[in-house]
């Protein structure tokens, strides 16, 4: 229920993230009972590295105060979309925060939008989406996976969030999206996506609209601008982002005597910082080691508005 | 009043090809109103009352101002259509860049122009008294004449501002005039501070020229609060202007000086605040304006050169678990404050990042990143409130 609205404290139902550290972090739906493989209702005891957290207890603590685990304690927070992409369980690649705000942002979505997504995947990008468009805008989601659409669907009802989305099964490239003149957004992450360019055009207002296909292959990419071309959409960008993190380290540079050395005849004893350690001390960024270095090409493009329609 | 038509006092951007530029149009009705678009004069407001769109640079016979008049236009020709039936080569083996390949001088282009000439027929004249432009390889033929089109072309693209244009225009026009904001990095800040309908949100902004507040008040479309957090009088707002918000739009919009902030939650401290006049109760209803209090925001963005001391204070102002981003295009300022945070354990996934964006060229058989590129776009620091 969280997802939709903010609230001060856990009600039962709601699903919240235990934050333990950056690395260490669970999305948790708050019930009194939980289901063993074997289908048996226990009570929902999360285990985390610290000790038990009995889930029921959740309700009514407040969000952003520390909850205790039985040999430690860490934090509970509000649910978030970027959290939910960190935490939630995977059942394909999914899109990272990123790629998700560069597209929430380039198919100029606001309140309001009604957007097509295909494939769905495992709702990643779709909860960005809602709440760039919600309380009056509507997300049509399809993925041609029967079993994913279903746990898409049970993730938007437990979120509070089933009346701004309609999760469908469809193969779009085959299918299309059974919609006509209707959204002001579309958004492709597919295979083949220029299989499906006409479908979306069929889907987008006549008024005009935007389209984005995500492809992790130049092929793809080179494939779908021609398709994109040649139906008539204009500005037609490619790109991609990526995102480098830095750690903030405090550094102490050896001993300068290891690098004392002139070409001069004398060496310069007194040189500011010389054996003290105060000296070699300095903050620095660094950037992480290894970083992801790619994702997907971004290529985007607007629908004009068509000539039948008149101002 | 149709906001998908030009209107008078609205601002517009006016596209030729890859430039862009930003106009507001006169406020008073029936007055002209001429711009620059590259070397053209045009009269903007030709396009008064028409659509958004495709515009044509027509020369109108009975006016006989020197400006180009707007008229709406679908039917686009590209140059390298119009000009596909000529030799090329195979090759530029044979091609010496001497400078000398052209065989109409500065002068004789200009007299082209003052003959009243249109684009395409400049660009056809360019084409024939060119000496290597058959000898020229297809492609490089296209790109010829893509680079002429950026001067020539006969038509413009009047559109509506919206952010995503906005932000890619003022960053492209001069970087530090909105703190190097890139638009990526601006995508980032909007999904880290949890931007959405129905919140509550503070924007400290320090120099971006109201970037971030109008894409806010785009995003939620009247839904919502945000808070214009300034220390002085003067108010970022330029762009918010561009925007051409309706009074709906705008509503979600407060300004808050932050000294009388402190003030009035000073006064609440000291219980001042429970002497409300009777007059003043009777006029608290619904719609009154909630005042600003510590701890009651769910989103918060500093954007600024010095976040030190004000990013802490201002965190002051969100709830538990509110979402915040500070915003700073130097990244030895945001070391300090990610230290800071730490040490006071004011906030959890604490992150510092930048943002890396590269275009690419897709064309057949000519695919590539673009040759050039931002090489920063600003660094952010965000993280969640926590209450330790």
């Amino acid at each position: 229920m969280s997802f939709a609205k903010t609230k001060h404290a856990v009600e039962e139902g709601d699903t919240v993230i235990i934050y333990v550290n950056p690395q260490a972090m669970y999305a948790i739906q708050v019930k009194p009972l939980i289901a063993t493989k074997k289908g048996d209702m226990v009570e929902n005891i999360f285990q985390t590295a610290y000790g038990a957290l009995k889930v029921q207890e959740l309700v009514g603590k407040k969000f952003g105060h520390k909850v205790q685990f039985s040999r430690g304690w860490g934090y509970l927070l509000h649910p978030t979309p970027e959290l939910w992409t960190l935490n939630l369980l995977h059942r394909t690649q999914i899109l990272y925060t990123p790629d998700i705000s560069l597209i929430v942002m380039q198919l100029d979505l606001k309140a309001g939008s009604i957007v097509v997504e295909s494939g769905t995947g495992s709702g990643s990008l779709s909860h960005a989406i809602i709440r760039a468009i919600a309380p009056t805008g509507h997300l049509h989601t399809f993925d041609f996976h029967q079993q994913r659409v279903e746990i898409v669907t049970k993730e938007f009802i437990d979120h509070g969030l089933e009346t701004f989305v309609t999760a469908k099964q469809r193969d779009a490239c085959k299918d299309g999206f059974d919609l006509e003149d209707t959204a002001d957004a579309v958004f492709l992450d597919l295979p083949n996506p220029w299989l499906a360019i006409s479908h979306a055009v069929k889907a987008l207002k006549n008024s005009g609209g935007r389209i984005c296909t995500f492809s992790p292959c130049i092929e793809q990419t080179q494939k779908t601008c021609e398709a994109l071309v040649a139906k008539g959409f204009k500005c037609i960008e490619t790109m991609e982002c990526l995102q480098r993190e830095f750690q903030v380290k405090n550094i102490t540079l050896p001993d300068v005597d290891d690098y004392n050395f002139s070409f001069s005849q004398t060496t310069d004893k007194d040189s500011e910082g010389n054996g003290k350690k105060e000296g070699r001390k300095f903050r620095a960024l660094l950037p992480a080691l290894q970083m992801a270095g790619h994702t997907g090409y971004l290529t985007f493009a607007t629908w004009p508005r068509q000539s039948s329609v008149q101002i | 009043m149709d906001v998908n038509l030009i209107l008078n006092d609205h601002f517009v951007l006016v596209q030729r090809k890859s430039q862009m530029s930003l106009h507001q149009l006169p406020k008073k009705e029936g007055k002209q109103w001429t711009i620059k678009v590259g070397r053209d004069l045009v009269d903007l407001s030709s396009a008064l009352g028409k659509p958004h769109g495709t515009f044509k640079l027509s020369r109108n016979e009975e006016n006989k101002s020197k400006a180009f008049s707007l008229v709406p236009s679908n039917d686009v020709v590209e140059l390298k259509e119009k000009l596909k039936d000529l030799n090329s080569g195979e090759n530029n083996k044979e091609i010496w860049d001497d400078g000398k390949s052209q065989q109409l001088k500065k002068e004789d282009i200009e007299e082209l122009r003052g003959q009243g000439l249109t684009g395409s027929e400049i660009v056809t004249q360019l084409v024939e008294n060119s000496k290597t432009f058959q000898i020229k390889t297809e492609f490089s033929q296209e790109k010829y004449l893509s680079k002429k089109e950026e001067k020539y072309s006969e038509w413009v693209e009047i559109l509506k501002p919206n952010i995503r244009h906005l932000a890619k225009y003022f960053h492209s026009q001069d970087p530090m005039q909105i703190l190097n904001l890139r638009p990526d990095t601006l995508a980032m800040i909007m999904s880290l501070a949890n931007i959405k309908s129905n919140g509550k949100f503070g924007v400290f902004d320090g120099g971006c020229q109201g970037l971030v507040t109008a894409a806010i008040l785009d995003r939620i479309q009247g839904f919502g609060t945000v808070w214009n957090l300034c220390l002085k009088g003067i108010s970022q707002k330029r762009v918010i202007q561009a925007m051409n918000f309706s009074p709906e739009q705008l509503k979600p919009l407060k300004n808050a000086n932050l000294h009388k902030v402190k003030e009035s939650l000073k006064k609440e401290e000291n219980g001042d605040g429970d002497e409300v006049p009777a007059a003043k109760i009777i006029k608290l209803d619904e719609d009154a304006p909630q005042p600003l209090e510590l701890g009651s925001l769910d989103g918060l963005v500093v954007l600024c050169r010095r976040p030190n001391a004000i990013a802490k204070e201002l965190v002051r102002l969100l709830a538990p678990s509110g979402n915040f981003v500070i915003f700073c295009p130097y990244s030895e300022p945001l070391c300090e404050t990610y230290t800071d945070f730490r040490e006071c354990n004011l906030a959890v996934n604490l992150k510092l990042t930048e943002a890396w964006f590269r275009l690419h060229q897709v064309l057949p058989l000519r695919t590539h990143p673009e040759v050039n590129m931002s090489g920063s776009g600003g660094y952010i620091l965000s993280g969640i409130k926590v209450v330790s």
